[in-house]
């Protein structure tokens, strides 16, 4: 079981320490950092031991959560449990952030000695912990919360909904407000051919909501929504997923029929619904990439014309769209050539890379970019170190797996209110690749 | 106002200030003052000064400020162990207050205070507590047993407060019932006491499953790691377990799942092989695998090491889930290694293309230690799928095309184990790679790069110049290198003796004469001696047929894996070491870690689960191993068989050269006269004429050199009287000759028609004993005449542990019928020659490992020395048996001898051996993880020493 959890700043401060067991020196923080450091890339694995200690770590958002243990826990469990107390720490303190952490560190600590008991994790649920919490949030002040949308992987849009759950209705002005976010990750390989060679989705609704009391919400799914590999048909129009888990507030009896979800949602954020698709996916792919090379020449320079196109609908459109080329080592410089504006391309010659942006990419349409590379001593592996490609870009209000919310309706019978509903969709790449 | 004010810097004096305000009569501003003591307590200043200011505000009804207290307390009491006990006082008043969240602070807080003086106030209240009508309380109370445990063991089984806790396991509160699981299995795996051990029964079993459905993601994981350590009783209760067990793989929370998944991989080994109920379970496990890919790159590195080993036990759970394990670009490294070596495992012909097509891809990438994996992957592709060897080889070609050095020197190598693989297949790229030779700087790829100039010297050209050339810096090349350069030349040397002998002799003369490597000095001589002496032999020796390399090199050892997959879920299955190798104090958890073996014709192997050691890289000392879990009590019988033996002293020295008894000697005379004829002769005199008479003078030559180690041979008895199987009377014994053991058996026709067709079988035993060969019986056997045969043996056939431990069941079949017999196997035939812990100059393994087993595993017993031998004589004679002395002292005028051996099966028994001069006994203690064994390894020690 757990030794120790504690909360690190991105400059490696102890922001937080919390010993559950004694059986760990006070110095393992730095004993962590040094081990982190020694690594090169400060790509450590998430787990790893030294001297009978295992450190296992997480980031949430610039801090880094590391618990420490002698004996052989369950891996997952600590970090999925290190990932719900960051969860916990942002419905508590509005945001998760080294000074949200430090305003509240009376508080935190007071979520930490419930959550975890002698190293135990216990209950969880940012709804029970409220019994037994005594100290109240400080808030950040505005201005200073965490980054932009998308900054964070699953991230509930705006900053509307960062603060905490605790507190009262009229000290905050706060209203029965509910944010629901449907966000999908898009993995996608493309083969030198053409050919998708993979395309998966994966999914995830997420609720931020700050009801009072434990309404009943009722949410429907598109109802065409089909659910299963088997359950897969000729054509792909209509909503499609592979897998889905649900949160443990949801009740399913509905969904057979109707697509309908009956939730009782515990204050706070939280995954309703994780789905994944793959294969055939029910819409276009959003890009599609044609590249042409030309070699052939060695006394000239590489050229390499990418014609990329936007297959969303043209009542949508790509944000910050990233494309970036390796380009062989030897390369010496870069000259491009733009097809409109609101596109730069830079070389990144340390990286062997160019990486060209696009602010917006309205749907249906398409742009060019030709790259002539001069690479110096060209040999026939030039041309294999040339590639493959990886899209970066961001779709709002725009899902693959065509999974749509019909409605959100609250029962509450004791109060009667009209909450205010929040929702959103977002498309990210995740790994969007194509060979050339 | 906000709480940063708390972390500024400190001031001289604010200690004292901080007191000041500790002691106000304002609550507000105690309350502030705990928050600064505290955050200066984070930040890692010393604040202990404040101790009794701080214990002064405990009693308050604010419990913003008690916890505050509260957290101060845990971190300080340990050092001020004297100040914790003026704290007790509150704890015992506040663990009868009205409110519950007060009570369960109190009890919370009393076990974090690790100061073993107020372990005993604690009990009464902790009592009450558990009893307590409140679940809040009662969930906190069943931790706090836990904690009282790790401070005074003693103490939590004396109050029975582990009854208690049992008594937990049934509470109506599913949140009670997880942290009761968690305390026990807590408690059970760390303490040595059998009273504390965690009792898994039927009934236990139902209420933890009944709980699973209702208690908290984590209460589920605790509850799934307790139902993974129950060995079902039979095959459909391991169903009835899985089948509840399987809707966990559902949930949202990857430790709850993988969990689960642990279970039903345990659970899967006890339904039968493949039945209908396993292959749909195997479907069903694919999925939330899957998803965990999805996740964050920690849970997915977590996943992968995971699945590694899933898909090494059962590669048919994802054996279509190819496309998930291809890497994405932005995948971590750790992660994108682990994806490549499961595409790897996962590799078959039908997806060969497709993983090639991705290893290929792979290859030009940036990042240096990928690339290099991903090539050394291309090579485990050919070797693997001989189909696709061809591709692989073609794409490997390509790949040295680019010219990029690492590249060049990876797949160089691996091109080398193709050749190993597939020889005379793919020589003709030899040119291309040879092309290559001036830009291979590393060691490793050098060296295989002269293993193929040698390997295929006849067909290249000038592979006298390419050797010549690595020659010259001779010196300054690593020993792998030197090495297989000298082999390539003395194979140049055979296969080109005429235009190379300048070269042999200049490359044997520098690894003789000029190097410090033995090494290298002795292949040298012994390339030079063959050479000189017989170049015939020497091309024989040195041009032999390699045994082909097998493709799985890189799969973990079996039982290695076994151990792994019942730790799923678990950081071992992330280190891929069992938990012994990292974490203190697991040692005595051996009965968790065991699938159940099952024999070849797949029937449900029975509860009795037998596990075999684990050999670990670099770690001598063979941890957590155990021949057969349950106790025997038929053990004293089986003593009592064995002492009533006919035990003739047995001169077991050396073999002679003595004339084998005479042919017609039946086999009970052979016990009789034959023995007796040997005993006390002046030299001492073979224990096996039997084997002589029909091994006749080859054996002898064998034995003639003297180098033989022999061991103890109990005497022959009948085993099967003529009376039982129509005529055929068979007797016989167990020995070790060169280390292989034999069963030698006499067998006499004493019916009227000769008998013929003799064939042999064992049942599964305990130590997996098997006849390594067919019975050779020369036949007919005529009526009246007696042969003398022996069996080689090998311990690799199934194992089931048997009763009485050492039983050996026998089918002996000829002409007439089939008939049974058992026997005892000595367990001494067990010993093995590489039982030496450590070495005689290096008795650390040897003290390490006795010291880390529990002395609760220590078995004391005098035993008998009759000829009153001294400690050379003894362990002298013991070593021929393979007991070997590590180290030897002499402690108040008794000499102590510190031994080790080893079974077969890998179980290390230690022993010390305290001998009184001219007294007719000494003193046996021996240390196992395997007590089972204990009383035939004392037998063992008895019958060698009585039979000097």
């Amino acid at each position: 079981m757990i030794s120790q959890f504690v909360i690190l700043s991105q400059h490696g401060d102890i922001l937080l320490f919390k010993d559950y067991r004694g059986d760990v020196g006070k110095e393992s923080p730095e004993l962590f950092l040094q081990k982190i450091r020694d690594l090169s890339g400060g790509l450590a694995p998430p787990t790893f031991h030294h001297d009978g200690i295992h450190y296992i770590h997480v980031k949430h958002s610039s801090l880094c959560f590391m618990v420490t243990t002698r004996s052989n826990v369950s891996p997952f469990m600590v970090i999925e449990l290190i990932n719900r107390v960051a969860s916990l720490c942002k419905d508590y303190c509005g945001v998760l952030s080294e000074e949200a952490i430090r305003l509240n560190f009376p508080l935190v600590y007071e979520i930490l000695d419930e959550v975890i008991d002698f190293g135990y994790p216990q209950g969880t649920s940012t709804d029970m912990l409220k019994a037994y919490m005594e100290n109240s949030p400080v808030l950040v002040r505005e201005g200073t919360t965490s980054g932009l949308f998308g900054a964070e992987r699953r991230m509930v849009p705006s900053t509307a909904a960062n603060k905490s759950i605790m507190g009262t209705v009229v000290s905050q002005g706060r209203k029965n407000e509910i944010f629901v976010d449907v966000l999908e990750r898009l993995t996608v390989l493309i083969s030198t051919s053409g050919s998708v060679l993979r395309a998966d989705i994966d999914g995830i609704i997420q609720m931020k909501s700050f009801l009072v009391g434990i309404p009943e919400i009722k949410m429907g799914l598109s109802e065409d929504l089909t659910v299963g590999k088997e359950d897969k048909r000729g054509y792909h129009s209509h909503a499609h997923v592979d897998e889905c888990s649900f949160h443990e507030s949801v009740d399913l009896s509905e969904f057979g029929q109707s697509r309908v979800l009956t939730i009782h949602p515990p204050q706070g954020e939280f995954p309703l619904m994780k789905y994944q698709a793959s294969g055939d996916l029910p819409s276009l792919l959003p890009f599609r990439l044609f590249p042409t090379v030309n070699d052939q020449d060695s006394s000239r320079d590489m050229e390499l014309v990418l014609k990329l196109r936007c297959d969303v609908p043209s009542t949508s459109h790509a944000v910050n769209v990233m494309v970036r080329v390796p380009v062989p080592k030897a390369t010496t410089s870069v000259s491009q050539q733009l097809s409109g504006p609101g596109q730069s391309v830079e070389f990144k010659a340390q990286e062997h890379l160019v990486v060209w942006s696009i602010k917006k990419f309205p749907g249906a349409t398409e742009l060019t970019a030709r790259f002539k590379l001069a690479v110096a001593n060209r040999t026939p592996s030039s041309r294999l170190e040339l590639g493959p490609v990886s899209l970066n870009f961001e779709l709002p209000m725009y899902i693959c797996s065509r999974l749509q919310i019909r409605f959100l309706r609250l029962f509450d019978h004791e109060q009667s209110y009209v909450p205010y509903r929040w929702v959103r969709y977002v498309t990210h790449s995740d790994s969007y690749v194509i060979r050339i | 106002m906000t709480d940063s004010k708390y972390f500024t810097t400190t001031k001289k004096g604010e200690i004292f200030e901080l007191k000041g305000e500790l002691n106000s009569d304002k609550k507000e501003k105690k309350k502030e003052a705990v928050k600064k003591v505290i955050a200066s307590m984070t930040v890692g200043k010393d604040v202990s000064a404040l101790f009794p200011d701080v214990v002064n505000c405990m009693q308050t009804d604010n419990l913003e400020l008690k916890k505050l207290v509260y957290l101060y307390l845990m971190n300080y009491a340990k050092s001020q162990p004297d100040m914790a006990i003026m704290a007790v006082n509150t704890f015992v008043k506040d663990c009868e207050d009205t409110n519950p969240l007060i009570r369960a602070l109190a009890v919370r807080t009393m076990g974090c205070i690790r100061v073993d003086k107020i372990t005993e106030y604690l009990c009464e209240p902790l009592r009450k507590c558990l009893k307590d009508e409140d679940p809040y309380v009662r969930k906190t109370a069943a931790v706090c047993v836990a904690k009282l445990h790790d401070i005074n063991a003693q103490l939590v089984e004396d109050q029975g407060f582990l009854d208690q806790l049992r008594e937990l396991l049934s509470d109506s509160n599913p949140m009670v019932v997880a942290n009761a699981v968690a305390a026990l299995s807590e408690i059970s795996d760390t303490s040595p006491s059998p009273a504390a051990q965690m009792e898994m029964n039927q009934q236990t079993i139902n209420k933890l499953l009944a709980a699973l459905n209702e208690c908290t993601e984590w209460g589920q994981i605790f509850i799934l790691d307790a139902l993974s350590n129950y060995v079902p009783k039979d095959d459909r209760e391991a169903q009835s377990i899985c089948e509840r067990v399987t809707p966990r793989l559902a949930h949202s929370n990857a430790g709850v799942v993988l969990s689960a998944v642990k279970v039903l991989m345990k659970g899967m080994e006890y339904v039968g092989m493949e039945t209908e109920f396993v292959t749909t379970l195997q479907k069903k496990l694919a999925p939330p695998l899957v998803t965990l890919l999805s996740s964050e790159p920690e849970v997915q590195y977590v996943a992968l090491r995971n699945i590694n080993l899933i898909v090494q036990k059962r590669p048919d759970i994802l054996k279509h889930e190819m496309k998930v394990f291809f890497v994405k670009y932005n995948d971590p490294i750790y992660v994108k290694l682990e994806k490549l070596d499961i595409m790897i495992r996962l590799a078959t012909q039908e997806n060969i293309a497709q993983v090639l097509a991705e290893l290929k891809e792979y290859a030009t990438e940036v990042d240096v230690d990928f690339v290099r994996k991903s090539v050394r992957a291309i090579g485990r592709c050919a070797i693997k799928v001989e189909q696709a060897a061809e591709r692989c080889v073609s794409t490997l070609l390509d790949l040295i095309q680019t010219k990029v050095n690492y590249v060049v020197q990876e797949a160089i190598v691996v091109i080398k184990d193709i050749f190993r693989k597939y020889p005379n297949k793919y020589e003709s790229i030899i040119s291309t790679l040879c092309e290559n030779l001036e830009s291979l700087d590393e060691p490793d790829a050098r060296a295989s790069m002269i293993w193929i100039v040698g390997e295929y010297a006849e067909r290249i050209d000038n592979a006298d110049e390419l050797l010549e050339s690595f020659l010259e810096g001779f010196h300054d090349e690593s020993t792998q290198v030197q090495l297989q350069l000298l082999t390539a030349i003395v194979k140049l040397f055979l296969k080109k003796p005429t235009e190379t002998q300048e070269l042999v002799q200049q490359v044997l003369s520098l690894a003789t004469q000029d190097s410090d490597n033995p090494d290298l000095r002795d292949r040298g001589y012994i390339y030079w001696r063959l050479l000189s002496t017989d170049p015939a032999a020497a091309k024989e020796v040195v041009l032999a047929e390699k045994p082909l390399i097998s493709s799985e090199t890189d799969r973990l050892e079996p039982t290695l894996l076994d151990e792994l997959i019942c730790y799923i879920a678990s950081l071992a299955s992330v280190y891929h070491k069992p938990p012994s190798a990292f974490v203190e104090g697991q040692a005595l958890v051996v009965r968790r870690t065991q699938l159940p073996v099952r024999s070849a014709s797949g029937e449900p192997g029975a509860t009795g689960a037998t596990e075999s050691p684990v050999p670990q890289q670099a770690q001598p000392v063979p941890q957590q191993q155990s021949v057969i879990p349950s106790h025997d009590t038929a053990m004293g019988d089986l003593l009592g068989d064995l002492l009533s033996m006919d035990l003739n002293p047995q001169p077991q020295q050396q073999m002679s050269m003595t004339p084998a008894p005479q042919q017609d000697m039946g086999g009970m005379d052979l016990l009789g006269g034959g023995l007796d004829s040997l005993l006390g002769g002046p030299s001492p005199v073979a224990g096996m004429p039997a084997s002589q008479a029909s091994m006749g003078g080859g054996l002898g030559d064998i034995l003639g050199l003297g180098i033989s180690s022999t061991t103890y041979v109990p005497p022959k008895q009948v085993w099967l009287p003529a009376p039982k199987a129509k005529g055929l009377e068979v007797s016989g014994t167990f020995s070790i000759r060169q280390n292989v053991r034999y069963m030698d058996l006499t067998l006499k026709n004493n019916a009227m028609a000769p008998m013929g067709d003799f064939a042999i079988q064992f049942n599964k035993n305990s130590f997996g004993l098997s006849p390594a060969s067919a019975l050779q019986v020369p036949s007919p056997l005529s009526p009246g005449q007696t042969a003398d045969v022996t069996l080689p043996l090998g311990t690799n056939g199934p194992v089931q542990k048997m009763d009485p431990l050492m039983n050996l069941q026998v089918a002996m079949k000829n002409n007439i019928d089939v008939f049974y017999f058992s026997c005892l196997i000595p367990i001494h035939l067990l010993f093995t020659e590489d039982g030496q812990m450590g070495s005689a100059s290096d008795r650390k393994v040897f003290l390490a490992t006795w010291k880390d087993i529990p002395d609760s595993n220590e078995v004391q017993k005098e035993i008998a020395n009759p000829n009153q031998l001294d400690p050379k004589g003894i362990s002298d004679k013991l070593q021929q048996s393979f007991i070997f002395t590590i180290a030897q002292r002499n402690v108040d005028g008794r000499d102590m001898l510190y031994q080790s051996l080893k079974l077969t099966n890998g179980i290390w028994v230690l022993a010390e051996l305290k001998i009184q001069p001219r007294s007719p006994t000494m003193t046996l203690s021996l240390k196992t993880r395997a007590l089972d064994v204990i009383p035939q390894v004392q037998q063992a020690y008895e019958l060698i020493i009585a039979n000097m």
